[in-house]
């Protein structure tokens, strides 16, 4: 089953990679299990003092991000594909505490892809695609065709 | 609606307007044009091949869009570039970037400090 939406759909995106010393099974496992994930989740300062992931299509996941002032961050979401050791793919949503409950806004809908890529021996490529995309598909086709990051638009902007 | 979900949805359709207005390429000039310095409407229109009425619809346009700004003085207009608007996709960019760099530097190590051991 393939996402319904593609970068060429999305407001904005970005992309970013790490190659690690792993297999894509084992990266995939730190990834997908809540006990390990919140071993390592949080860019600091931020620690992951729990995590829910039920991995199906269909399924939904919570992580919690623990900040040093004692704020607390979740960040919520539903497999739309799981191709292990492969592909995820699901969306994306950020609630503090206080929102707890609230419906989140249908135009505000963000997706995370993942991919885990066996390269070289024994090591694997993560690429992380994190997409901006409106609910309304009211884009032109040269909308469509103007997938922005940003970054790349100052400069363009400046030296056109 | 509570008044954060409100903030959130007039950004949204914010984006949505400055990306419709970057979507045409005489405005994308236009703005290119306006990074080198603020111009007055003849001024901006000059290199390009179009009416003036035209040019002033690409121009409310990109007003409408907050990407430029217009001051009166008298019968001449000044337009200038405002980032404004551009600041807030390059806000969730610039988040989201720190975000995962830090994300990821950090399930590599997790994952190769405890495959050592």
């Amino acid at each position: 089953m393939e996402t319904k939406q593609s970068p060429g759909d999305s407001q904005f995106f970005l992309v970013v990679r790490r190659t690690i010393r792993s297999s894509p099974e084992r990266v995939f496992e730190a990834w997908t299990n809540p006990a390990q994930l919140k071993k390592w989740w949080g860019p600091k300062p931020a620690v992951c003092p729990e995590a829910e992931i039920d991995l199906r299509v269909g399924g939904k996941f919570r992580i919690g991000n623990l900040f040093p002032d004692g704020s607390l961050i979740w960040i919520l979401g539903e497999f739309t594909l799981v191709d292990p050791p492969r592909k995820l793919v699901y969306t994306w949503r950020v609630m503090n505490e206080k929102n707890d409950g609230e419906r989140p806004s249908s135009r505000n809908v963000e997706q995370v892809s993942v991919t885990f890529k066996p390269i070289n021996a024994g090591e694997t490529e993560i690429t992380v695609i994190h997409e901006k995309i409106s609910d309304e598909k009211v884009h032109s086709s040269h909308e469509r065709g103007w997938v922005s990051c940003l970054e790349g638009l100052y400069e363009y902007l400046s030296h056109a | 609606m509570t008044r954060s979900a409100r903030n959130s949805l007039r950004q949204e359709t914010q984006l949505d307007v400055v990306f419709n207005a970057l979507s045409d390429s005489t405005r994308r000039k236009m703005l290119s044009s306006l990074m080198r310095g603020s111009k007055t409407v003849t001024e901006l229109a000059e290199p390009f091949d179009i009416s003036l009425p035209a040019i002033s619809k690409h121009l409310k346009v990109l007003e409408s869009a907050r990407l430029v700004e217009r001051t009166i003085e008298g019968r001449v207009h000044h337009c200038r570039i405002s980032a404004k608007p551009l600041e807030d996709a390059e806000k969730w960019l610039s988040h989201y970037r720190t975000f995962w760099e830090g994300n990821l530097d950090a399930l590599k190590e997790y994952i190769e400090k405890s495959d050592k051991e």
